[in-house]
C-alpha cells in the first residue's frame, strides 16, 4: 500500500475494530491477511514471533482463569500484526506528509516531525539491542533479569543522548515551531479498494452493538 | 601448549549486506595483524563476522586451536553490561582490586560506566580486555576516541602480544603498533600484503608519510613510530 493517509487511517480503524468487539478483530485479522503480505511482514520483523508467543501465553492464563484468553488472544494478535504492517511499510518522511496534511504546516508538522524522530529512534533501538546481544554473548553473560537491567540502562541512555543531539540540532539550525512542506501522496487503485476494506471492517465491528443498543431501546420503549 | 598451531582460516568467505559484498580468503597464524582499509569498506563487518556474530553468505570461518574469542567494539558503549566500572570490570573477567590499584579510574570504580567520556570508557574497556589472554582477540578501531598518548601506550603494549592471534582493524594513519603482518581491504575484497617490511611496500592505504618514505627509497622496518622515524632519519 503506498499511500500513508489511507494506510494509517485503515490502521487507525482495524485497530479501533479489534478492540471494540470479537467479530472486529476476526475481521480485522480476515482483512490482514487479504491485503498484506503477511508471513513476509513477520519473516522480515522477527521479534514479532517472540510477541505472539507472549500474547499465546497470557491468553493461555486469562482462558484458565475467566475463559476471556480466546477473546484477549485474537484482539492483540489482530493489533499486532496491524501494528508490524504499519511499520514494516513506513518510509521516512511519510509521518510528517501525513502530518502536515492532517494538522497543516504548524501543529501538523510537529506531530509529524515527532512521530518521524520517534520512528527513527526505533529503527536505532534494534540496532542497539542487537550490539548489546552481540556484547552478553562474547562475554559469556546469560540474558536473565539481573542482567537485562545494565541493558535497559543503555538503551535510555542512549536515546537521551540522541535525543539531546537531535534537540541541538534542530535549535543549531534555527528551528523554532511548525516548517513548510507540500506533501506529495502517491496512490493505486488496491490502497482505495484496501481501505474500503478497513470501513467494512469497523462496520462489522459496530453492527453488534448498533443491535444491542436498538435492542436496548426496544425493550425501553416495552417499559415504558 | 608446546607445538599446538593457533590458525584462523577465512575460507573463500562471502559477505554480503544491504549494498555491501566483500570477499575475504586467507591464514591468519599468531602473531599481531594489521587489517586496514578506509572507512566503509568493511573492517567492521569483518570483524563481526570472524567472531561469529554474524553470518557470511558463503565460505567460512575456521579456527584451529582457537579455544578464547574476543571482540571490542567501535563504539565502547555498546559493551557495557555493568552498572558500575567494578561490575563493568568482572564482566571483563578482570579482577577489580588488581585492576584498580594501577588505573587512574580507581576513584570512579564505583560510579556508572556512563559517567566517563568515550575516550576514557574506550581506554577502560581496552585495558580490560588487554589484561586477559585471548586466543583470537579482535580489535575494532582500537585507537578511536584516543589521545596520542593512550594511543602510544597501547601500542607499545600491542607490540608485545606474541601468544594468540590479534587482528586490528583500523584507518588509522599515525600511531600503530609492531605488526606481524599487514593485511588490506580494497574494493571489497581482502588482501594479505605480507609480512614488514616488504609488506609496506604493497600497502596502497599506507599512511601518507610512509608513502613519502617509500618514494624516497627509506623503507621503514615496521610500522610503529619509532620505525618511521628511523627510517625518516636514514640517510
Amino acid at each position: 500500500m503506498q499511500d500513508v493517509r489511507i494506510r494509517i487511517c485503515a490502521s487507525a480503524l482495524l485497530c479501533f475494530a479489534a478492540f471494540l468487539t470479537l467479530y472486529g478483530a476476526a475481521a480485522a485479522l480476515l482483512w490482514w491477511l487479504i491485503f498484506t503480505p503477511r508471513l513476509t511482514i513477520i519473516h522480515r520483523v522477527r521479534p514479532v514471533i517472540g510477541m505472539l508467543i507472549i500474547i499465546g501465553i497470557i491468553s493461555v492464563i486469562l482462558q484458565v482463569g475467566d475463559r476471556s484468553g480466546f477473546s484477549y488472544f485474537i484482539r492483540m494478535v489482530a493489533i499486532l500484526l496491524i501494528g508490524v504492517w504499519l511499520a514494516t511499510y513506513y518510509q521516512p518522511g511519510e509521518f510528517l506528509n501525513f502530518g502536515v496534511w492532517v494538522g497543516g504546516n504548524h501543529v501538523g508538522f510537529e506531530f509529524g516531525l515527532m512521530a518521524e524522530m520517534a520512528m527513527q529512534s526505533f529503527g536505532t533501538l534494534l540496532a542497539d539491542l542487537n550490539y548489546i546481544r552481540m556484547a552478553l554473548t562474547l562475554k559469556g553473560i546469560p540474558v536473565t533479569i539481573k542482567n537485562i537491567i545494565p541493558m535497559g540502562t543503555l538503551l535510555i541512555h542512549k536515546e537521551l543522548a540522541r535525543a539531546k543531539d537531535n534537540a541541538e540540532l534542530l535549535a543549531v539550525r534555527g528551528y523554532r515551531h511548525g516548517g513548510t512542506l507540500k506533501p506529495v501522496f502517491i496512490y493505486e487503485r488496491k490502497d482505495i479498494i484496501a481501505g474500503l476494506g478497513a470501513v467494512l471492517v469497523i462496520v462489522i465491528a459496530v453492527l453488534p452493538f448498533v443491535n444491542f443498543l436498538y435492542f436496548d431501546i426496544e425493550v425501553f420503549r416495552g417499559l415504558l | 601448549m608446546e607445538g599446538w598451531i593457533v590458525k584462523l582460516v577465512l575460507d573463500h568467505l562471502t559477505i554480503v549486506q544491504d549494498n555491501f559484498s566483500l570477499a575475504a580468503n586467507g591464514e591468519f597464524l599468531e602473531g599481531v595483524h594489521l587489517i586496514s582499509g578506509a572507512v566503509g569498506s568493511g573492517k567492521s563487518t569483518l570483524a563481526l563476522t570472524i567472531a561469529g556474530l554474524i553470518s557470511a553468505k558463503s565460505g567460512c570461518v575456521s579456527r584451529c586451536g582457537i579455544g578464547s574469542v574476543m571482540l571490542s567494539f567501535q563504539f565502547p558503549e555498546y559493551q557495557i553490561t555493568g552498572m558500575t566500572l567494578t561490575e563493568e570490570c568482572i564482566s571483563w573477567g578482570c579482577d577489580p582490586e588488581t585492576f584498580f590499584s594501577s588505573s587512574e579510574l580507581k576513584e570512579k570504580k564505583d560510579q556508572s560506566p556512563f559517567s566517563l567520556s568515550r575516550g576514557e570508557l574506550k581506554q577502560f574497556s581496552l585495558s580490560c580486555l588487554l589484561n586477559k589472554h585471548y586466543d583470537l582477540l579482535l580489535l575494532d578501531e582500537p585507537f578511536g576516541s584516543l589521545d596520542c598518548e593512550t594511543k602510544n601506550k597501547f601500542c607499545q603494549r600491542l607490540s608485545q602480544q606474541k601468544k594468540g592471534i590479534t587482528l586490528i582493524f583500523t584507518h588509522e594513519q599515525a600511531i600503530l603498533p609492531r605488526v606481524d603482518r599487514i593485511w588490506e581491504i580494497m574494493d571489497g575484497v581482502l588482501l594479505d600484503r605480507g609480512t614488514p617490511p616488504d609488506a609496506i611496500r604493497q600497502w596502497c592505504g599506507a599512511p601518507a608519510l610512509i608513502k613519502k618514505l617509500i618514494r624516497q627509497g627509506k623503507i621503514p622496518q615496521n610500522i610503529t613510530c619509532e620505525d618511521v622515524m628511523e627510517a625518516a632519519c636514514r640517510t
